[in-house]
């Protein structure tokens, strides 16, 4: 049932009339908080963007369920990452010792390596991914839309009442 | 810009706003309650809590801590009580009071609900210094060896000692005497198979049948002599024999009298093993007063142990600026502190002034100072001080320095009292001490220190005026009635009591070292009475020693004289028929020599005179001399005798 609504959601996103950046928009951001954590004041900051930008849902929430579950695999990883800047990088440290300081900064718990190595990454992948997948919703919908919207399984999953359902939550996103 | 998200950010706004005027007060209170239980472990409940926004003060009517170790219990609770705190850091989640008061605190109080913790929010490990410590004491009190009740009766046991010393000289004795009767009945037949008397009988007999009278001629004489002589030679063979023997009996008599000289010294012997068994128990006085108050000493210094913890609790510990490398679970990460003065701790109790009462209604009033969940971002340790009394009679002063600002964390306590009345106290499980102590006043000081997980304590006891209870009953065995002893002969002896304690307890060492003045009396007391009763087993087993060997010296004694008087009677006796045999021999021997003698120079003599009387005459006859007056015939005779 999870499956379904998701790959739904995915599907009216994709269907949808949002633009291809509005599209790219959500899954970034849905991707900071699916790398950062949800108890980041960052990923607040970032919920609010995805109430007030205009940008897609929908493809928010897939980008945070498909980068959540990145995070998760590559969880020794990221915490490596963010100690190395954390801590192995003296020269930061200054910057570190500072910002710790500032009032509410500590609610964005950079100071956690998973937290710091997701941010990391994110800062890295976050341009070109968003580069990416607007290329992506550009040429998905000059070459494949039509022949994806012919796969039996996109008709069976339009066919059923989530789909329905799905669809009528993601209009108030898009 | 979405305007549908906007409205719900504006919504959002509201909501947060009608939270913090109506609803912040039961928020802050379970944060609180939430907060200080998981520091106590057990549940932390205020009452009529009120907080105002405006003038950041916070009160409540009643604040119950229930004890985690008995969940019906309050560890204390307060009246009605006070805090100011700083706006600015509760924004950011920190509770910076600046001044606490906290009025009717009482402690150990009785609670009406059950006050432990959820399951999943207990702590789920032991406190790891209080397992340390008390694992190391536990450990050093069990390498102390228990004391032994039977030490003071085990050694005094007069049939167990008896069997132990198994005296040799009765044995032995018996075997000398068994040796005397061997000899005699030796003896007895070496002088009988001799057959002295029949020999000495035939002899007589012999000697007898000679008559010396009866013998006329000369060759009866002389056949006389040599039958005498014969005699003679077997006498002389009896009396060669009767010699031999005798010496052979004087020398197996002197060997025997040898042996006999030895009976004192195996005496001796057996009362040096007496001597050696009948020994006091060695009683340890190091021992004694670890015996005595090392559980109790223990049990405070766990107690002590428990208080700071509650503390450390409070004071996080200090963070390392380059942390180690840890492995958190997935998508947990490990927070780095990046610690700055600026930086303020999540509780921070600037101020906090106390009064109330303990479960023994002893006032009490203090002040802590800087109780913080961070004392590297507050840069103060925490002070405590408290003092109190009961009106006059007793007077404490409890100061205590809890640093956690360097990498070492160092904790202090120093407690004073003067003038504690005790009335009824338990003092010791100790059998050799009078367990309750009826009146006395004490003084304690006592310091103790933590150095991260090492820990350093003395503690100096002394009471004063002490009167102890007396057992009063009866012991129902000897060990108790021992025991009974000294612990009256203590109590009625003792008019102080000090207890010194040193105890030491680091990774690499633990010394616990505890002396009092009871140690020595305790040991003295029993000492004496362990003499005393030692001296009387001495005696009892010389007694003892001294009845089986006499009957055995009564036996010697009475072989020796019998046997020896026998032989040497008997052996005189045979000695002395020889003697008289010889002195017939002897006697006849002399007879036939004068008859011998007669009858050879005699009659020569005889006819010489004859001849020169017959010439005497033809003399007289030639010269006409008159006759001589005729001599008596037995004048020659009686002349010759003088001779």
């Amino acid at each position: 049932m999870i499956g379904l609504k998701f790959l739904g959601k995915i599907i009216k996103a994709i269907k949808s009339t949002s633009s291809p950046a509005q599209i790219a928009g959500g899954f970034i951001l849905g991707m900071l908080i699916g790398l950062i954590s949800l108890k980041s004041l960052i990923s607040a900051v970032v919920v609010i963007l995805i109430i007030i930008l205009n940008v897609n849902v929908a493809m928010a929430a897939a980008g945070y369920a498909l980068f959540r579950l990145i995070a998760w695999l590559v969880d020794p990883w990221l915490h490596s990452l963010g100690y190395l800047i954390l801590v192995d990088l003296e020269s930061l440290r200054g910057v570190w010792t500072y910002i710790y300081t500032v009032p509410a900064v500590s609610y964005t718990r950079f100071n956690n390596t998973i937290v710091m190595g997701g941010l990391a990454v994110s800062a890295v992948i976050i341009v070109p991914l968003f580069i990416l997948m607007k290329k992506f919703m550009i040429l998905y919908r000059e070459r494949w839309a039509e022949k994806i919207q012919r796969w039996k399984i996109v008709q069976a999953v339009k066919g059923t009442k989530i789909f329905e359902w799905v669809g009528r939550i993601t209009r108030i996103g898009a | 810009m979405r305007k549908k998200g906007l409205v719900i950010l504006l919504i959002a706004s509201a909501l947060f706003c009608i939270w913090a005027f109506v609803l912040s007060d039961r928020w802050l209170e379970k944060r609180l309650e939430s907060l200080l239980g998981n520091v106590v472990g057990a549940r932390v409940e205020l009452y009529k809590f009120d907080f105002s926004l405006f003038g950041m003060r916070v009160q409540w009517a009643r604040l119950q801590v229930a004890d985690p170790e008995d969940p019906w219990r309050n560890l204390f609770e307060t009246g009605y009580s006070t805090l100011d705190l700083d706006s600015a850091p509760l924004f950011k989640g920190k509770f910076i009071v600046q001044e606490m008061s906290l009025l009717e605190l009482r402690f150990d109080t009785e609670r009406s609900t059950e006050g432990s913790l959820p399951e999943k929010q207990r702590r789920k490990r032991p406190s790891k210094i209080k397992t340390f410590i008390q694992k190391k004491l536990e450990q050093k009190l069990s390498e102390i060896p228990l004391f032994d009740t039977g030490t003071l009766i085990g050694s005094m046991d007069i049939e167990k000692l008896w069997q132990s010393i198994s005296p040799e000289s009765p044995g032995r004795i018996d075997g000398l005497v068994k040796e005397y009767e061997s000899f005699s009945s030796e003896w007895d037949e070496k002088l009988k198979g001799l057959d002295v008397e029949k020999e000495t009988f035939t002899i007589k007999s012999e000697l007898e049948k000679i008559d010396v009278d009866k013998l006329e001629t000369l060759e009866q004489l002389k056949s006389a002599t040599e039958r005498l002589n014969r005699i003679a030679d077997r006498t002389g063979n009896i009396g060669e024999t009767l010699d031999s023997r005798s010496s052979e009996i004087g020398k197996e008599l002197e060997e025997l009298h040898a042996n006999s000289s030895y009976v004192e010294g195996w005496i001796e012997e057996d009362l040096g093993r007496v001597q050696a068994a009948v020994q006091l128990p060695e009683i340890s006085l190091k021992n004694i007063a670890v015996i005595m108050f090392g559980p109790k000493i223990v049990g405070r210094v766990q107690k002590a142990i428990r208080i700071i913890e509650k503390f450390r609790a409070i004071t996080a510990k200090i963070r390392r600026f380059v942390p180690i490398k840890q492995l958190p679970p997935r998508l947990k990460g490990q927070d780095i502190s990046f610690a700055k003065g600026r930086t303020l701790p999540g509780l921070w109790l600037k101020r906090v002034s106390f009064s109330g009462y303990t479960r023994d209604n002893i006032q009490l009033k203090g002040t802590v100072l800087d109780l913080s969940s961070g004392q590297h971002l507050t840069g103060k340790p925490t002070l405590l001080e408290v003092e109190g009394g009961t009106a006059g009679t007793m007077n404490f002063l409890l100061q205590g320095s809890f640093d956690w600002r360097e990498a070492v964390p160092r904790d202090r306590f120093v407690l004073e009292m003067k003038n504690i009345v005790l009335q009824d106290v338990h003092l010791t499980d100790f059998p050799l001490v009078p367990n309750t102590l009826k009146s006395g006043t004490a003084t304690l000081k006592a310091e103790m220190e933590l150095e991260e997980e090492g820990f350093r304590s003395s503690i100096l006891f002394d009471i004063d005026d002490v009167l102890l209870l007396l057992p009063e009953k009866e012991g129902a065995s000897l060990i108790e009635n021992r025991i009974l002893e000294v612990s009256r002969s203590v109590a009625s002896d003792i008019s102080g009591i000090r207890i010194e304690a040193d105890l030491e307890i680091f990774s690499d060492r633990t010394e616990v070292e505890l002396r009092s003045n009871l140690d020595a009396l305790v040991a003295a007391k029993t000492d004496e009475i362990l003499k005393r009763e030692v001296e009387g087993v001495r005696e009892e087993l010389e007694r003892r020693m001294e009845e089986v060997t006499s009957q055995s010296i009564g036996e010697l004694d009475r072989i020796t004289g019998d046997s020896e008087g026998a032989v040497l009677a008997y052996l005189g006796e045979l000695e002395k028929a020889e003697a008289a045999v010889e002195a017939e021999i002897r006697k006849k021997r002399r007879e036939v020599e004068l008859r011998i003698e007669e009858e050879t120079v005699g009659k020569k003599k005889r006819e010489l005179d004859e001849e020169k009387r017959k010439k005497e005459q033809e003399l007289r006859q030639q010269l006409e001399i008159p006759q001589e007056p005729k001599v008596p015939e037995d004048l020659p005779k009686s002349i010759e005798s003088l001779f």
